[in-house]
Protein backbone atom coordinates (compact mmCIF):
# COMPACT_ATOMS: atom_id res chain seq x y z
CA UNK A 1 0.00 0.00 0.00
CA UNK A 2 1.22 3.18 -0.79
CA UNK A 3 -0.67 5.50 0.94
CA UNK A 4 0.95 8.82 -0.40
CA UNK A 5 0.12 7.77 -3.87
CA UNK A 6 -3.83 7.40 -3.39
CA UNK A 7 -3.37 11.47 -1.72
CA UNK A 8 -2.10 12.09 -5.13
CA UNK A 9 -4.37 10.28 -7.01
CA UNK A 10 -7.27 11.83 -5.09
CA UNK A 11 -5.39 15.64 -5.80
CA UNK A 12 -5.75 14.93 -9.76
CA UNK A 13 -9.61 14.09 -9.07
CA UNK A 14 -10.22 16.82 -7.11
CA UNK A 15 -8.66 19.32 -9.93
CA UNK A 16 -10.62 17.20 -12.04
CA UNK A 17 -13.66 18.47 -10.50
CA UNK A 18 -12.54 21.78 -9.59
CA UNK A 19 -11.87 22.03 -13.43
CA UNK A 20 -15.25 21.30 -14.33
CA UNK A 21 -16.60 23.47 -11.69
CA UNK A 22 -14.88 26.68 -12.89
CA UNK A 23 -16.16 26.30 -16.26
CA UNK A 24 -19.29 26.28 -15.07
CA UNK A 25 -18.79 29.22 -12.47
CA UNK A 26 -16.87 31.25 -15.49
CA UNK A 27 -20.62 30.60 -17.59
CA UNK A 28 -22.81 31.94 -14.78
CA UNK A 29 -20.57 34.65 -14.55
CA UNK A 30 -20.54 35.99 -18.14
CA UNK A 31 -24.13 35.86 -18.12
CA UNK A 32 -24.51 37.82 -15.22
CA UNK A 33 -21.85 40.23 -16.84
CA UNK A 34 -23.59 40.21 -19.86
CA UNK A 35 -27.12 40.98 -18.20
CA UNK A 36 -25.54 43.78 -16.53
CA UNK A 37 -24.34 45.31 -19.22
CA UNK A 38 -27.84 44.99 -20.72
CA UNK A 39 -29.30 46.72 -18.54
CA UNK A 40 -26.90 49.64 -18.83
CA UNK A 41 -28.47 49.53 -22.24
CA UNK A 42 -32.37 49.31 -20.81
CA UNK A 43 -32.29 45.74 -22.49
CA UNK A 44 -32.94 42.40 -20.61
CA UNK A 45 -30.74 39.70 -20.58
CA UNK A 46 -30.00 36.99 -23.18
CA UNK A 47 -31.09 33.87 -23.76
CA UNK A 48 -28.64 30.97 -21.50
CA UNK A 49 -26.08 29.73 -23.69
CA UNK A 50 -25.21 26.39 -23.44
CA UNK A 51 -21.88 24.65 -24.86
CA UNK A 52 -22.44 22.76 -27.93
CA UNK A 53 -24.60 23.76 -30.09
CA UNK A 54 -25.54 20.95 -32.62
CA UNK A 55 -27.05 17.67 -30.94
CA UNK A 56 -24.65 14.21 -31.68
CA UNK A 57 -24.49 10.64 -30.58
CA UNK A 58 -21.48 9.23 -28.30
CA UNK A 59 -20.02 6.28 -30.21
CA UNK A 60 -17.71 5.97 -27.94
CA UNK A 61 -16.44 6.29 -24.40
CA UNK A 62 -12.74 5.75 -23.88
CA UNK A 63 -10.97 6.67 -20.64
CA UNK A 64 -8.86 9.61 -22.91
CA UNK A 65 -11.80 11.17 -25.05
CA UNK A 66 -15.18 10.59 -26.62
CA UNK A 67 -15.90 10.09 -30.01
CA UNK A 68 -19.16 12.14 -31.03
CA UNK A 69 -20.51 11.36 -33.87
CA UNK A 70 -22.71 14.83 -35.68
CA UNK A 71 -24.34 12.82 -38.82
CA UNK A 72 -24.37 14.62 -42.20
CA UNK A 73 -27.81 15.87 -43.19
CA UNK A 74 -27.91 13.49 -46.01
CA UNK A 75 -28.21 10.13 -44.62
CA UNK A 76 -26.02 7.23 -46.00
CA UNK A 77 -24.16 9.69 -48.10
CA UNK A 78 -21.70 11.35 -45.97
CA UNK A 79 -18.17 11.59 -46.32
CA UNK A 80 -16.55 10.90 -43.03
CA UNK A 81 -14.39 13.57 -41.16
CA UNK A 82 -12.67 13.49 -38.12
CA UNK A 83 -11.79 16.56 -36.42
CA UNK A 84 -8.82 16.68 -33.95
CA UNK A 85 -8.94 19.39 -31.34
CA UNK A 86 -6.26 20.48 -28.57
CA UNK A 87 -5.54 18.33 -26.20
CA UNK A 88 -6.47 21.12 -24.01
CA UNK A 89 -9.19 22.75 -25.23
CA UNK A 90 -13.32 21.55 -25.70
CA UNK A 91 -13.96 20.95 -28.88
CA UNK A 92 -16.86 23.07 -29.26
CA UNK A 93 -14.92 26.12 -30.82
CA UNK A 94 -16.12 24.65 -33.92
CA UNK A 95 -19.95 24.48 -32.80
CA UNK A 96 -20.47 28.09 -30.70
CA UNK A 97 -23.42 28.90 -32.09
CA UNK A 98 -26.52 27.32 -34.31
CA UNK A 99 -25.68 30.24 -36.65
CA UNK A 100 -22.11 30.15 -36.11
CA UNK A 101 -21.06 26.70 -36.13
CA UNK A 102 -18.56 25.17 -38.72
CA UNK A 103 -19.84 21.25 -37.53
CA UNK A 104 -23.02 22.25 -39.01
CA UNK A 105 -21.92 24.10 -41.93
CA UNK A 106 -19.76 20.96 -43.13
CA UNK A 107 -22.98 18.83 -42.10
CA UNK A 108 -25.26 21.11 -44.70
CA UNK A 109 -21.89 20.04 -47.28
CA UNK A 110 -22.62 16.51 -46.94
CA UNK A 111 -19.63 15.75 -44.41
CA UNK A 112 -20.33 13.42 -41.94
CA UNK A 113 -18.69 14.68 -38.90
CA UNK A 114 -16.91 12.71 -35.93
CA UNK A 115 -15.17 14.33 -32.91
CA UNK A 116 -12.80 13.40 -30.68
CA UNK A 117 -13.90 15.11 -27.74
CA UNK A 118 -10.67 14.97 -24.91
CA UNK A 119 -11.34 14.39 -21.51
CA UNK A 120 -9.59 15.28 -18.38
CA UNK A 121 -6.55 12.40 -17.86
CA UNK A 122 -7.23 13.00 -14.03
CA UNK A 123 -4.29 10.13 -12.31
CA UNK A 124 -3.50 8.73 -15.53
CA UNK A 125 -2.16 11.82 -16.80
CA UNK A 126 1.59 11.93 -15.21
CA UNK A 127 1.71 8.40 -16.93
CA UNK A 128 0.52 9.73 -20.61
CA UNK A 129 2.64 10.07 -23.16
CA UNK A 130 2.15 11.23 -27.04
CA UNK A 131 2.10 7.39 -28.45
CA UNK A 132 -0.97 7.07 -26.06
CA UNK A 133 -2.87 9.65 -28.61
CA UNK A 134 -0.51 9.89 -31.61
CA UNK A 135 -1.02 6.15 -31.73
CA UNK A 136 -3.53 5.08 -29.95
CA UNK A 137 -6.71 7.13 -29.41
CA UNK A 138 -6.75 8.82 -32.94
CA UNK A 139 -5.57 5.80 -34.86
CA UNK A 140 -8.37 4.04 -33.02
CA UNK A 141 -10.72 6.55 -33.87
CA UNK A 142 -9.68 6.54 -37.27
CA UNK A 143 -10.09 2.72 -38.12
CA UNK A 144 -13.65 2.89 -36.53
CA UNK A 145 -14.86 5.86 -38.28
CA UNK A 146 -13.93 4.21 -41.78
CA UNK A 147 -15.45 1.18 -41.01
CA UNK A 148 -19.06 3.03 -40.59
CA UNK A 149 -18.62 4.18 -44.13
CA UNK A 150 -18.55 2.77 -47.51
CA UNK A 151 -16.93 6.22 -48.41
CA UNK A 152 -13.87 4.84 -46.77
CA UNK A 153 -11.15 6.68 -45.18
CA UNK A 154 -11.99 9.53 -43.13
CA UNK A 155 -10.23 12.95 -44.00
CA UNK A 156 -9.00 13.86 -40.44
CA UNK A 157 -9.11 17.84 -39.59
CA UNK A 158 -5.81 18.93 -37.00
CA UNK A 159 -7.10 22.06 -35.39
CA UNK A 160 -4.07 23.65 -32.86
CA UNK A 161 -1.89 21.12 -30.81
CA UNK A 162 -4.35 19.18 -32.21
CA UNK A 163 -3.06 19.71 -35.84
CA UNK A 164 -0.04 19.03 -34.67
CA UNK A 165 -0.92 15.31 -33.25
CA UNK A 166 -2.39 14.41 -36.61
CA UNK A 167 0.67 15.91 -38.21
CA UNK A 168 2.31 13.09 -36.07
CA UNK A 169 -0.29 10.41 -36.94
CA UNK A 170 -0.45 10.98 -40.11
CA UNK A 171 3.32 10.62 -40.67
CA UNK A 172 2.79 7.07 -38.80
CA UNK A 173 -0.18 6.25 -39.85
CA UNK A 174 -0.13 7.14 -43.78
CA UNK A 175 -2.99 4.37 -44.25
CA UNK A 176 -5.55 5.36 -42.40
CA UNK A 177 -6.73 8.87 -43.65
CA UNK A 178 -7.90 9.92 -47.10
CA UNK A 179 -6.77 13.64 -46.56
CA UNK A 180 -5.27 16.02 -43.75
CA UNK A 181 -6.54 19.55 -42.95
CA UNK A 182 -4.95 21.49 -40.55
CA UNK A 183 -5.99 25.05 -38.98
CA UNK A 184 -3.40 27.24 -37.18
CA UNK A 185 -0.81 23.98 -36.31
CA UNK A 186 2.60 24.61 -35.02
CA UNK A 187 5.47 22.96 -36.76
CA UNK A 188 8.78 24.49 -36.38
CA UNK A 189 7.73 25.84 -33.07
CA UNK A 190 10.56 28.14 -32.49
CA UNK A 191 8.84 30.14 -35.00
CA UNK A 192 5.40 30.24 -32.65
CA UNK A 193 5.89 33.88 -31.66
CA UNK A 194 5.88 35.01 -27.58
CA UNK A 195 4.74 31.41 -26.65
CA UNK A 196 8.09 30.12 -27.27
CA UNK A 197 9.77 32.66 -25.91
CA UNK A 198 7.58 32.09 -23.00
CA UNK A 199 8.58 28.26 -22.72
CA UNK A 200 12.87 29.14 -23.38
CA UNK A 201 14.54 26.36 -21.66
CA UNK A 202 16.87 28.95 -19.46
CA UNK A 203 13.81 29.98 -17.61
CA UNK A 204 11.28 27.39 -17.60
CA UNK A 205 11.13 23.79 -16.66
CA UNK A 206 8.31 21.49 -17.57
CA UNK A 207 9.74 18.85 -15.84
CA UNK A 208 9.79 20.53 -11.84
CA UNK A 209 6.37 21.87 -13.19
CA UNK A 210 4.96 18.59 -14.06
CA UNK A 211 6.87 16.77 -10.87
CA UNK A 212 4.58 19.08 -8.41
CA UNK A 213 1.58 19.32 -10.19
CA UNK A 214 0.86 15.87 -11.72
CA UNK A 215 -0.99 16.97 -14.89
CA UNK A 216 -1.27 20.72 -15.98
CA UNK A 217 -4.24 22.59 -14.89
CA UNK A 218 -5.97 24.94 -17.47
CA UNK A 219 -5.59 27.94 -14.62
CA UNK A 220 -1.93 27.92 -15.26
CA UNK A 221 -2.05 27.13 -19.12
CA UNK A 222 -4.57 30.56 -19.29
CA UNK A 223 -2.03 32.39 -17.40
CA UNK A 224 0.21 31.54 -20.24
CA UNK A 225 -1.88 32.70 -22.53
CA UNK A 226 -3.10 36.00 -20.69
CA UNK A 227 0.51 36.96 -20.87
CA UNK A 228 0.48 37.28 -24.56
CA UNK A 229 -2.37 39.84 -24.32
CA UNK A 230 -2.04 40.96 -20.73
CA UNK A 231 -5.10 43.91 -21.30
CA UNK A 232 -7.11 41.53 -23.36
CA UNK A 233 -9.55 41.26 -20.33
CA UNK A 234 -10.20 44.99 -20.15
CA UNK A 235 -10.65 45.50 -23.42
CA UNK A 236 -13.31 42.79 -23.72
CA UNK A 237 -15.35 44.11 -20.71
CA UNK A 238 -15.28 47.29 -22.30
CA UNK A 239 -16.45 45.92 -25.86
CA UNK A 240 -19.05 44.33 -24.05
CA UNK A 241 -20.47 47.39 -21.84
CA UNK A 242 -20.04 49.41 -25.22
CA UNK A 243 -21.96 46.64 -27.41
CA UNK A 244 -24.27 45.09 -24.87
CA UNK A 245 -27.44 46.83 -27.26
CA UNK A 246 -26.63 44.10 -29.78
CA UNK A 247 -28.22 41.34 -28.57
CA UNK A 248 -25.99 39.26 -31.60
CA UNK A 249 -22.94 40.43 -30.26
CA UNK A 250 -23.95 39.33 -26.86
CA UNK A 251 -24.36 36.08 -27.45
CA UNK A 252 -21.55 35.78 -29.37
CA UNK A 253 -19.20 36.87 -26.43
CA UNK A 254 -20.36 34.74 -23.88
CA UNK A 255 -20.69 31.68 -26.17
CA UNK A 256 -16.57 32.35 -27.10
CA UNK A 257 -15.59 33.82 -23.48
CA UNK A 258 -17.36 30.51 -22.00
CA UNK A 259 -15.63 28.17 -24.26
CA UNK A 260 -12.17 30.18 -23.04
CA UNK A 261 -13.06 29.06 -19.88
CA UNK A 262 -13.88 25.41 -20.35
CA UNK A 263 -10.77 23.36 -20.89
CA UNK A 264 -9.03 19.65 -19.61
CA UNK A 265 -6.01 19.84 -17.88
CA UNK A 266 -2.80 19.06 -20.13
CA UNK A 267 -2.01 15.48 -19.36
CA UNK A 268 1.60 15.56 -17.46
CA UNK A 269 3.56 13.56 -19.55
CA UNK A 270 2.53 14.92 -22.50
CA UNK A 271 2.99 18.00 -21.31
CA UNK A 272 6.69 17.28 -20.74
CA UNK A 273 7.27 15.62 -23.69
CA UNK A 274 5.52 18.89 -25.51
CA UNK A 275 7.43 21.25 -24.24
CA UNK A 276 10.48 19.56 -24.27
CA UNK A 277 10.71 17.79 -27.63
CA UNK A 278 8.57 20.28 -29.99
CA UNK A 279 8.97 23.48 -27.88
CA UNK A 280 12.27 23.69 -26.67
CA UNK A 281 13.92 20.68 -28.90
CA UNK A 282 12.30 21.58 -32.03
CA UNK A 283 12.59 18.03 -33.45
CA UNK A 284 9.75 17.38 -35.12
CA UNK A 285 10.86 19.74 -38.09
CA UNK A 286 14.62 18.77 -37.42
CA UNK A 287 13.40 15.41 -38.11
CA UNK A 288 14.53 13.82 -34.89
CA UNK A 289 11.00 13.13 -33.49
CA UNK A 290 10.49 9.54 -31.66
CA UNK A 291 7.26 8.53 -30.23
CA UNK A 292 8.11 5.59 -28.30
CA UNK A 293 11.24 4.80 -29.29
CA UNK A 294 10.24 5.18 -32.79
CA UNK A 295 11.14 8.11 -35.61
CA UNK A 296 8.66 10.36 -36.85
CA UNK A 297 9.26 10.68 -40.32
CA UNK A 298 7.86 13.54 -41.90
CA UNK A 299 8.24 12.25 -45.27
CA UNK A 300 6.08 9.65 -44.98
CA UNK A 301 3.18 11.93 -44.53
CA UNK A 302 1.53 11.67 -47.94
CA UNK A 303 -2.29 12.18 -47.62
CA UNK A 304 -3.04 15.30 -49.29
CA UNK A 305 -2.42 18.19 -47.48
CA UNK A 306 -4.48 21.56 -46.58
CA UNK A 307 -2.44 23.65 -44.22
CA UNK A 308 -5.13 26.95 -43.07
CA UNK A 309 -2.75 29.43 -42.12
CA UNK A 310 -4.20 32.42 -40.03
CA UNK A 311 -2.15 35.80 -40.88
CA UNK A 312 -2.90 37.03 -37.02
CA UNK A 313 -2.42 33.93 -34.92
CA UNK A 314 -0.64 34.68 -31.93
CA UNK A 315 -0.15 31.45 -30.54
CA UNK A 316 1.23 29.81 -33.65
CA UNK A 317 2.48 32.58 -35.83
CA UNK A 318 2.12 31.74 -39.41
CA UNK A 319 5.97 31.22 -40.32
CA UNK A 320 5.58 28.01 -37.88
CA UNK A 321 2.68 26.29 -39.86
CA UNK A 322 4.50 27.44 -43.08
CA UNK A 323 7.47 25.05 -42.20
CA UNK A 324 5.73 22.42 -42.63
CA UNK A 325 5.41 22.82 -46.61
CA UNK A 326 8.45 21.53 -47.60
CA UNK A 327 8.95 18.93 -44.58
CA UNK A 328 6.20 16.71 -46.16
CA UNK A 329 5.87 13.78 -48.99
CA UNK A 330 3.03 14.52 -49.96
CA UNK A 331 2.29 15.36 -53.42
CA UNK A 332 -0.91 17.63 -53.58
CA UNK A 333 -0.18 20.19 -50.98
CA UNK A 334 -1.72 23.79 -50.52
CA UNK A 335 -1.42 26.53 -48.18
CA UNK A 336 -4.22 28.67 -47.50
CA UNK A 337 -3.79 31.77 -45.87
CA UNK A 338 -6.28 33.71 -44.38
CA UNK A 339 -6.75 37.08 -42.50
CA UNK A 340 -7.77 36.48 -38.82
CA UNK A 341 -6.67 35.53 -35.62
CA UNK A 342 -6.38 31.56 -34.36
CA UNK A 343 -9.56 31.53 -32.99
CA UNK A 344 -11.30 33.61 -35.36
CA UNK A 345 -10.05 30.61 -38.21
CA UNK A 346 -13.59 28.47 -36.83
CA UNK A 347 -15.49 31.50 -34.69
CA UNK A 348 -15.99 34.04 -37.06
CA UNK A 349 -18.61 35.18 -39.19
CA UNK A 350 -15.95 35.85 -42.13
CA UNK A 351 -14.39 32.79 -41.39
CA UNK A 352 -17.89 30.75 -41.68
CA UNK A 353 -18.88 32.59 -44.82
CA UNK A 354 -15.34 32.85 -47.18
CA UNK A 355 -13.09 30.03 -45.49
CA UNK A 356 -14.70 27.31 -44.77
CA UNK A 357 -16.61 26.98 -47.84
CA UNK A 358 -12.85 26.75 -49.98
CA UNK A 359 -11.92 24.21 -47.43
CA UNK A 360 -14.94 21.96 -47.56
CA UNK A 361 -14.54 22.76 -51.49
CA UNK A 362 -10.86 21.32 -51.10
CA UNK A 363 -12.16 18.34 -49.12
CA UNK A 364 -14.99 17.23 -51.82
CA UNK A 365 -12.47 16.81 -54.16
CA UNK A 366 -10.71 13.98 -52.43
CA UNK A 367 -13.42 11.59 -52.97
CA UNK B 1 -34.60 54.86 -21.53
CA UNK B 2 -30.75 54.33 -21.42
CA UNK B 3 -29.35 54.98 -17.66
CA UNK B 4 -26.05 55.13 -19.18
CA UNK B 5 -24.94 55.09 -22.17
CA UNK B 6 -21.03 53.61 -22.27
CA UNK B 7 -21.17 53.92 -26.36
CA UNK B 8 -20.08 58.03 -26.15
CA UNK B 9 -17.30 57.15 -23.83
CA UNK B 10 -16.03 53.95 -25.41
CA UNK B 11 -16.43 54.96 -29.16
CA UNK B 12 -14.57 58.17 -28.11
CA UNK B 13 -10.99 58.38 -30.20
CA UNK B 14 -9.22 59.91 -26.57
CA UNK B 15 -10.59 56.91 -24.90
CA UNK B 16 -9.93 54.18 -28.10
CA UNK B 17 -6.00 55.73 -27.93
CA UNK B 18 -5.80 55.13 -24.10
CA UNK B 19 -7.30 51.68 -24.46
CA UNK B 20 -4.38 50.67 -27.23
CA UNK B 21 -2.02 52.72 -25.15
CA UNK B 22 -2.48 50.47 -22.23
CA UNK B 23 -2.53 47.54 -23.78
CA UNK B 24 1.00 48.05 -25.77
CA UNK B 25 2.57 49.25 -22.74
CA UNK B 26 1.10 46.42 -20.05
CA UNK B 27 2.30 43.20 -23.37
CA UNK B 28 5.52 45.32 -23.13
CA UNK B 29 6.02 45.23 -19.40
CA UNK B 30 5.37 41.71 -19.68
CA UNK B 31 7.88 40.67 -22.36
CA UNK B 32 10.58 42.51 -20.78
CA UNK B 33 13.26 39.74 -20.28
CA UNK B 34 13.90 41.51 -16.62
CA UNK B 35 9.90 40.67 -15.83
CA UNK B 36 10.12 37.24 -17.77
CA UNK B 37 13.12 36.20 -15.49
CA UNK B 38 11.69 37.88 -12.33
CA UNK B 39 8.25 35.47 -13.34
CA UNK B 40 10.43 32.82 -13.92
CA UNK B 41 12.06 32.97 -10.92
CA UNK B 42 8.95 33.26 -8.72
CA UNK B 43 7.33 30.58 -10.17
CA UNK B 44 10.27 27.99 -9.93
CA UNK B 45 10.72 29.01 -6.34
CA UNK B 46 7.17 28.27 -5.54
CA UNK B 47 7.64 25.07 -7.42
CA UNK B 48 10.52 24.11 -5.14
CA UNK B 49 9.06 24.57 -2.41
CA UNK B 50 5.97 22.51 -3.88
CA UNK B 51 8.25 19.69 -4.48
CA UNK B 52 10.18 19.94 -1.25
CA UNK B 53 6.83 19.65 0.72
CA UNK B 54 5.68 16.92 -1.42
CA UNK B 55 9.13 15.12 -0.52
CA UNK B 56 8.59 15.63 2.81
CA UNK B 57 5.36 14.49 2.90
CA UNK B 58 6.12 11.43 0.77
CA UNK B 59 8.79 10.57 3.32
CA UNK B 60 6.59 10.55 6.51
CA UNK B 61 4.44 7.79 5.02
CA UNK B 62 7.25 5.55 4.81
CA UNK B 63 7.17 4.14 8.14
CA UNK B 64 3.55 3.37 7.41
CA UNK B 65 4.22 2.12 4.39
CA UNK B 66 6.79 -0.13 5.57
CA UNK B 67 4.45 -0.93 8.31
CA UNK B 68 1.47 -2.09 5.49
CA UNK B 69 3.91 -3.94 3.17
CA UNK B 70 6.37 -5.20 4.91
CA UNK B 71 8.19 -6.53 1.29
Amino acid sequence: MQTHNEWRTLGLQLADTMDTLVAHGARTRLHAQAAFARLLHGKGPIDFVTGPATPYRVLEDWPLARLLNFPSAKPGAGKPLLIVASLINRYYVMDLLPELSVIALLNRRGFDVYVLDWKSPGPDGPDLGFADYVDGVIPTAAKLVAARHAAGLPAVIGYCMGGTLSVMFAARHADKLRALILLGTPVEFRLSGELYNLTDRRRFDADLLMDVLGNMPPFMMQSGFKLLNPFDAVNKLVSLVRDAGDGERVRHFVALESWLDDNVAFPGGVYREYIRALYQDDLLCKRTMRIAGTPVDLGKLVAPLLNVIALRDHICAPPASRALMPLVGSKEKEAMEFDTGHIGLTTSRRSLAELWPRIADWMEQRW
Amino acid sequence: MVPFDFTSIAAQPWFQAWQRAAADSMAAAARDPRVMRLGAGLLRSQLLWGRALQNAWQASWAPIDALADPE
